[in-house]
């Protein structure tokens, strides 16, 4: 055994591996990028992950029309669009009625959205091992896409950009304890930081901590971004789901997120938007 | 002595059944969750490749099934490589060496491999990284994928020792 260690043969795998090593650590303190081996390879299988997603989609959607719940599956999806713009309604008319100074500037943001510039892109794989829903799309940096971009469909924030290959990236959802959002409630306007906890994620939720003691954060209220880092402001994030006290006297709530992480299909990658803070590296 | 040798066709077999399950597994095509244990089968399939081919095949198919895991892996940063790298390693040179290839070793070994790995990768990504909550993490989640993982090894074992008997030869 002795020898297989001083071979020549080991010596030189060693030596590639230290390699790839080194590349991925320099790829890594670049910028998020992902390691070019990574890269290569996941360059080659995404189109693969893409067929075969595309295949499980169509069994998932045929064994729903088998078990005969084809209607209430559509009625389901109007039902939810109707809550995609109900709840949009929702924020607008509050923004609107109150006269508070900062609920004046959220109007000036929301027509300053038009600068937001956004990508498509296609789920085609997930880390089935992770427990906080991080997977892969489609789309890379030679689409356009920079590590801490802002994920999102149409029910609310998804979460961000993680990795960057050439192809393809890799996206940390909400549900992560690696995610450190600034949230406010929509209503009461309490602040909070949002980060996943492995006891809020079991139940499909994130979690709202630090938020006062004094707060009046109740089951039903929307969480929205406050901006500042990585997200816009005033991006939907979900709904309180519960409300606790934390260890420290301070108060936290579980959001149930606006979007499906469990069923993502099509997501929206917001590339630009004015006031993005550029931690990417570049 | 004489050495076994592998044709190519040992190859093309073992690297069309790993990219198979890599990608049933990543696309949810083939979702086999129990509970709380998500099985990581190309663990199980390596220690049997390790154990039929020892371990320069267990080496490069350690570092190819590494890298595959780290193309959806979240910031797994080349962990997956390295780890399995070392695990193919291993498990060959104690099949050239010290234990004897037969089912029980294989169980034996799998466990080993899979403790191993999720115990690192608990240190690294739970521990080390303070993401709170990391003993309830490993007691619910990576013990019972640990013992999960290593029932595995036995379709494996006799899947890959046909595929062997049938694609290699003595020198």
């Amino acid at each position: 055994m002795r020898y297989f260690f001083k071979s020549r043969r080991f010596k030189i795998a060693a030596a590639i591996l230290s390699v790839l090593i080194l590349a991925s650590v320099v790829a890594h303190v670049a910028g998020g990028m992902l390691s070019p081996q990574q890269s290569i390879i996941g360059s080659i299988i995404s189109p693969f992950q893409s067929a075969f997603t595309s295949i499980s989609n169509f069994f998932k959607d045929l064994n729903r029309d088998i078990n005969g719940s084809e209607g209430l599956a559509r009625e389901n999806a109007e039902l939810k669009n109707e809550i995609d713009r109900l709840t949009s309604s929702l924020l607008d008319y509050e923004a609107a009625v109150s006269e508070n100074e900062f609920l004046r500037d959220y109007l000036e943001m929301k027509d300053n959205n038009i600068d937001f510039e956004f990508l498509d892109a296609k789920l085609i794989s997930r880390d089935s091992d992770d427990l906080f829903g991080s997977f892969t799309v489609n789309k890379g940096s030679l689409h356009g896409v920079s590590v801490y971009d802002p994920v999102i469909d149409s029910s609310g924030l998804i979460g961000y950009v993680s990795e960057v290959g050439a192809s393809y990236c890799k996206v940390v959802t909400v549900l992560s304890p690696d995610i450190s959002v600034a949230a406010f409630d929509r209503r009461t306007g309490d602040l909070g930081v949002l980060s996943g906890t492995l006891t809020a994620v079991e139940n499909g939720n994130t979690r709202l901590g630090n938020l006062s003691r004094n707060c009046s954060v109740a089951i039903g209220d929307y969480i929205v971004t406050s901006g500042g880092g990585i997200f816009p402001d005033g991006m939907l994030i979900g709904t309180v789901s519960a409300v606790g006290n934390d260890y420290n006297s301070l108060i936290y709530a579980y959001v149930k997120p606006a979007a499906d992480l469990e069923n993502l299909r099509d997501v929206m990658i917001i590339t630009y938007f004015s006031g993005q803070t550029n931690l990417g590296g570049e | 002595m004489k050495k076994i040798k592998h044709t190519s066709t040992f190859f093309i077999w073992v690297s069309a059944i790993g990219f198979a399950l890599f990608l049933f597994d990543s696309t949810g095509i083939l979702t086999l969750r129990m509970g709380d244990a998500r099985p990581i089968l190309l663990i199980p399939l390596l220690v049997a490749v390790a154990m039929a081919a020892r371990e320069w095949i267990g080496l490069i198919f350690g570092a190819v099934f590494g890298i595959l895991l780290d193309t959806t892996g979240y910031e797994s940063f080349c962990f997956n490589m390295i780890m399995l790298v070392i695990i193919g390693c291993l498990c060959g040179l104690l099949c050239s060496f010290y234990v004897n290839d037969n089912i029980y070793a294989a169980i034996v070994l799998s466990f080993f491999a899979n403790l191993f790995y999720f115990v690192v990768r608990w240190f690294f990504f739970f521990v080390f990284a303070a993401r709170g909550e990391s003993l309830t993490y490993f007691t619910r989640y990576s013990f019972p994928t640990i013992i999960y993982n290593t029932v595995f090894i036995v379709p494996f074992y006799f899947l890959i020792k046909y595929i062997s008997k049938k694609t290699s030869y003595f020198d």
